[in-house]
């Protein structure tokens, strides 16, 4: 997308309304934002990579900030793009202080596992399956900023301008990369199917 | 999940199922975030929150209750936030298409639909283009903003048969546009704000049930039904 676009895009992206007093809506209420989205953040968590015993924390987390902030939301026609951005920074500072902690507790960690050797949680064995394996094998080998669109537009059904709005990245960026992604998706996912049908040598990865 | 193949389609919704809420899930943090913001942000009598198709079946026949007429609105409404409609794959899928493949052409306007005079643009706007050039996407793309913009500031300024117009052109000149979706919940407010809230209530249906664009487009048609 040229320069010139981004502009006259970002004209008709709520986030880029320059005049908040002249938004076409009311902003909802908390209520309303939590019983309509509440199942999107947290499948948005999920998907973000929130482990399942931190999901609790990350999905209140996010609630509490859009608690706070509803009331400056500028544009509720990008409500959702808005809360995909607050889920998406929870979720990265979640993850960076879980490894700061991971550090600090490493020695411990060690001596836990030295004489209880962890094994997933029969929730975490329900929660499993071979399809959610394989499917989470084939986003692997998708470069993160294709991953990411893939599966907002893919798995969390937002649409492209949402997506632009969220990542703040031209149109042409998010179609280019969801056209890339797709194929990429359907290439590693042929691999391994050929791979499984061989059943002659593991599968890269 | 338009351009998939039906086993990358099959993958993707293990991903859906495999990370969906659960009630339990709900129903704890539902307690945990009432504790933590309180009774006003969460009310007792709101119970655990239900699944999001759940709630709009909770909320807009409420919201129904308020005005006389609403209840037709409410019904279509309801219609739209059934889980599994499938309402909102297929327009997902025709914008994205249509950015995922090659350059489209404009389309000649359509027999069946209006043809109305574009109106000025007001300075702001970015320059039209001619009609040759948006063969290219990205001049496509902005001849499209181009014109919502103006809808939207006609809708903002309280001229929304004005905004009709530029929403007509929209229609003839874009008729699978990239920005379909933001002209359909430009179109259903245009129109409840005229008064025509039985042709808004189509294009609200029409909408992706829980997008944000239908969300605030049903609230804006609700706050005029009452307001009649």
């Amino acid at each position: 997308m040229t320069g010139s676009n981004s502009k006259a895009a970002a004209a008709i992206l709520p986030e880029a309304d320059p005049d908040p007093g002249l938004s076409l809506s009311p902003v909802p209420t908390f209520q309303v934002i939590y019983r309509q989205y509440f199942d999107f953040v947290w499948s948005s968590a999920r998907h973000l990579g929130a482990a399942r015993d931190a999901i609790d924390d990350v999905v209140q987390d996010v609630f509490v900030v859009i608690h706070s902030k509803v009331a400056t939301l500028r544009c509720p026609e990008a409500l959702r793009s808005w809360i995909y951005g607050i889920v998406r920074r929870t979720v990265s500072d979640y993850r960076r202080s879980s490894r700061t902690r991971d550090a600090a507790g490493a020695r411990l960690g060690a001596e836990i596992k030295s004489t209880r050797p962890s094994q997933p949680s029969p929730l975490d064995v329900a929660e499993r399956s071979a399809e959610l394996d394989l499917l989470e094998s084939v986003l692997a080998e998708l470069d993160e900023p294709k991953r990411e669109v893939f599966v907002m537009v893919e798995v969390l059904e937002m649409t492209v301008p949402e997506v632009v709005q969220s990542l703040e990245i031209p149109l042409n960026t998010a179609y280019s990369r969801l056209r890339m992604a797709r194929q990429s998706f359907e290439e590693a996912l042929a691999r391994r199917q050929a791979c499984d049908e061989e059943n002659r040598r593991p599968c890269r990865t | 999940m338009s351009n998939l193949s039906p086993r990358g389609s099959d993958l993707v919704r293990a991903g859906q199922r495999a990370f969906q809420a659960t009630d339990a899930g709900r129903a704890r943090l539902t307690s945990a975030l009432r504790a933590r913001l309180g009774d006003a942000a969460l009310p007792p009598d709101m119970g655990s929150v239900a699944s999001t198709a759940a709630a709009g079946k909770a909320i807009w026949p409420l919201i129904s209750a308020v005005a006389v007429g609403v209840v037709i609105l409410g019904g279509a409404l309801f219609v739209a936030l059934r889980p599994g409609t499938g309402v909102d794959n297929p327009q997902k899928t025709r914008v994205e298409a249509v950015a995922a493949t090659t350059p489209v052409p404009v389309a000649a306007p359509s027999a069946g639909q209006p043809a109305s005079p574009a109106t000025t643009a007001p300075a702001a706007d970015p320059p039209a283009l001619p009609a040759t050039s948006v063969n290219r996407p990205q001049d496509r793309l902005a001849a499209e903003v181009a014109i919502l913009s103006r809808a939207t500031r006609d809708l903002r300024a309280g001229r929304p048969a004005e905004a009709l117009k530029s929403l007509d052109e929209y229609r003839r000149k874009f008729p699978k546009g990239l920005l379909s979706e933001e002209h359909r919940a430009a179109r259903a407010q245009a129109l409840c704000a005229l008064g025509r809230f039985d042709e808004a209530n189509a294009k609200l249906a029409e909408l992706a049930p829980r997008s944000p664009l239908a969300v605030q487009a049903k609230q804006f048609c609700d706050a005029k039904l009452v307001a009649r």
